[in-house]
């Protein structure tokens, strides 16, 4: 009956009211309310039991007590550490000492082959790179459009020597020597050849029999000799010749080296000696004869005013070893009867001659660009 | 018993502390979780309630700012807050639960909407004043009745009378009731 009364069943109290009503007409009975009292309590209790059911406390400080003999220990260790380093620094430091290599001095253990082979159609030439590696190529290149002649002189036979690599690159002597040798290489080189330059006497001729026949006619050659007016063989005889072509050039230096077998090879550069009313015969074909002490040279016409000069690029040492390196030079030729403006480079190999006890050229490349 | 004194008691005897908050809103809160929870409850549930707004407050009295408001105003939102979550739960398990689209849903009263709630106290108010103006025992018996969800059978042993005249005696005040309410502007 109750539920469905409309009159109250709708009813929201407010606080306000229901305040009201419970000062004004407290209705609860006793043993209600001690019941309900109860069940608050037990709730209230049950409540905070599940609250802290899972929390976890942490009471008190455990004190860790560390071992002394850690601190003495830690000492030891720090001072055998200082004292390591210490030690072994200063043995490094007087080990390097004695024994850290100069730069002139410091060697560096290196076997060097080098190949040269008996050439029949091409030269070969030699490169070398770091002093380690050694290839063979051909005489003739093509670079870029432009064409590359190698002429290689060299000693000839193949041979294969090892020698010891000494790292002596900022030693000062393979550049002194270099500039000895060629700084004046244009005044000497064409004195040394098949084609030696002109500049002879011609009021002064002799002639000289050959006995190898003519090619053409097949009678024995006749070689006209002209006394030699150079400035650099004036006055000097057969000797002072070979003294000062030797003052350049090793004893295995091959001054007519023939990379394309053009010539028979029956030249030499120093000739018989002949005196007035001897027998002007020779059994070799010779660059340079002597007559009453004089020298003369074998009539060629291949005269031309050479005007080749090294340029300006710095010399370039390379394979520096205690007996040898390696010298190139660049050098220019004024357009002339024969060439135009040509350009080219030297390759010197340099030795150090035991005879001589100084450096000699051995072998010579000659590279020339004609663009 | 403000805020301060309260946790001050809880502190120096926490029982009589409890008690004393019990006894002193005792009836305040049973009358707030009677008012939402006698359409689908019984009186176990509302002593349930009860108990579990007290226990809150209890668990509460150490989180409540110092010198701030009074206890009672702390202990009805809490009552009123549980009411409706109980009348929530129990709507849910007698499986009545009513769409807040139907006309007989009770509104949950939400004490942001000053208007509503404005108007909700002064009708109480009035309510109130025209069951007191019932006279005793009537008065007793509609506020017993109503206000306590007490059955006719509790409210005669209280006042010491027969089920059947207090049933008798409640229909006829609550008859009377609704004439003066229609007095005064408020119809059911």
């Amino acid at each position: 009956m109750k539920k469905n009364d409309e009159l109250l069943n709708g009813l929201d109290i407010d606080l306000e009211t229901a305040d009201r009503v419970a000062k004004e007409y407290p209705s609860l009975s006793d043993s209600a309310k001690e019941r309900m009292f109860n069940m608050a309590k037990e709730k209230m209790n049950d409540t905070n039991a599940d609250l802290t059911e899972n929390d976890n406390s942490v009471k008190g400080v455990e004190i860790y007590n560390r071992p002394r003999w850690i601190k003495f220990a830690g000492m030891a260790a720090a001072v055998v550490l200082m004292a390591g380093g210490i030690g072994g620094g200063s043995y490094l430091l007087h080990n390097m000492k004695s024994t850290a290599p100069t730069p002139n001095s410091s060697i560096a253990e290196e076997v060097t082959t080098y190949v040269t082979g008996t050439v029949t159609t091409e030269a070969a030439s030699v490169e070398t790179t770091t002093g380690t590696q050694k290839a063979v190529s051909g005489a003739v290149t093509e670079v870029t459009g432009t064409t590359t002649i190698t002429t290689t002189t060299s000693a000839g036979a193949a041979d294969v020597e090892t020698t010891t690599a000494l790292n002596v690159e900022n030693s000062p002597i393979p550049e002194e020597a270099a500039h000895r040798l060629t700084d004046n290489y244009w005044d000497y080189a064409y004195l040394f050849g098949r084609s030696v330059r002109q500049s002879a006497d011609y009021e002064h001729t002799v002639h000289v029999r050959f006995e190898t026949p003519d090619n053409t006619s097949g009678d024995p050659m006749n070689i006209e000799y002209d006394k030699c007016m150079f400035k650099e063989l004036a006055d000097r005889n057969m000797e002072e010749l070979k003294e000062y072509y030797y003052s350049y050039y090793t004893a295995d230096f091959d001054p007519f080296y023939d990379p394309y077998n053009q010539y028979p090879d029956d030249f030499e550069l120093f000739g018989p000696s002949f005196t007035d009313g001897s027998d002007m015969t020779m059994d070799r074909n010779c660059v340079y004869i002597e007559y009453n002490g004089e020298l003369y040279q074998r009539a060629l016409y291949t005269s031309y005013d050479n005007t080749d000069h090294w340029t300006d690029d710095q010399l370039e040492i390379t394979n520096v070893t205690e007996k040898s390196f390696t010298l190139k030079r660049k050098f220019r030729n004024n357009a002339n009867a024969m060439f135009g403006d040509t350009r080219g480079e030297v390759i010197f190999s340099i030795v150090f001659d035991e005879g001589a006890q100084d450096w000699r050229i051995d072998k010579t490349e000659t590279n020339i660009q004609y663009s | 018993m403000t805020d301060w004194e309260l946790k001050k008691q809880m502190k120096d005897s926490p029982h009589e502390c409890m008690k004393a908050i019990f006894d002193e809103y005792c009836n305040y809160v049973y009358v707030i979780a009677a008012a939402r929870l006698r359409t689908c409850g019984r009186n176990e549930d509302i002593e349930e309630c009860v108990s579990d707004v007290f226990a809150e407050v209890f668990r509460k009295t150490d989180s409540l700012g110092e010198g701030q408001g009074d206890l009672k105003g702390f202990i009805g939102v809490i009552a009123k807050r549980k009411a409706i979550d109980m009348f929530r739960r129990l709507s849910k398990k007698a499986d009545t639960t009513v769409s807040s689209d139907d006309e007989d849903f009770p509104e949950l009263p939400s004490s942001e909407n000053i208007i509503e709630s404005s108007e909700v106290s002064e009708r109480n108010h009035i309510l109130l004043d025209k069951i007191k103006e019932l006279g005793e025992p009537d008065t007793t018996i509609i506020i017993k009745q109503y206000y306590y969800n007490m059955t006719v059978a509790e409210i005669g042993k209280a006042i010491s009378m027969t089920a059947a005249a207090v049933q008798k005696r409640s229909v006829r005040a609550r008859e009377k009731l609704k004439k003066m309410l229609c007095e005064v502007g408020i119809n059911y």
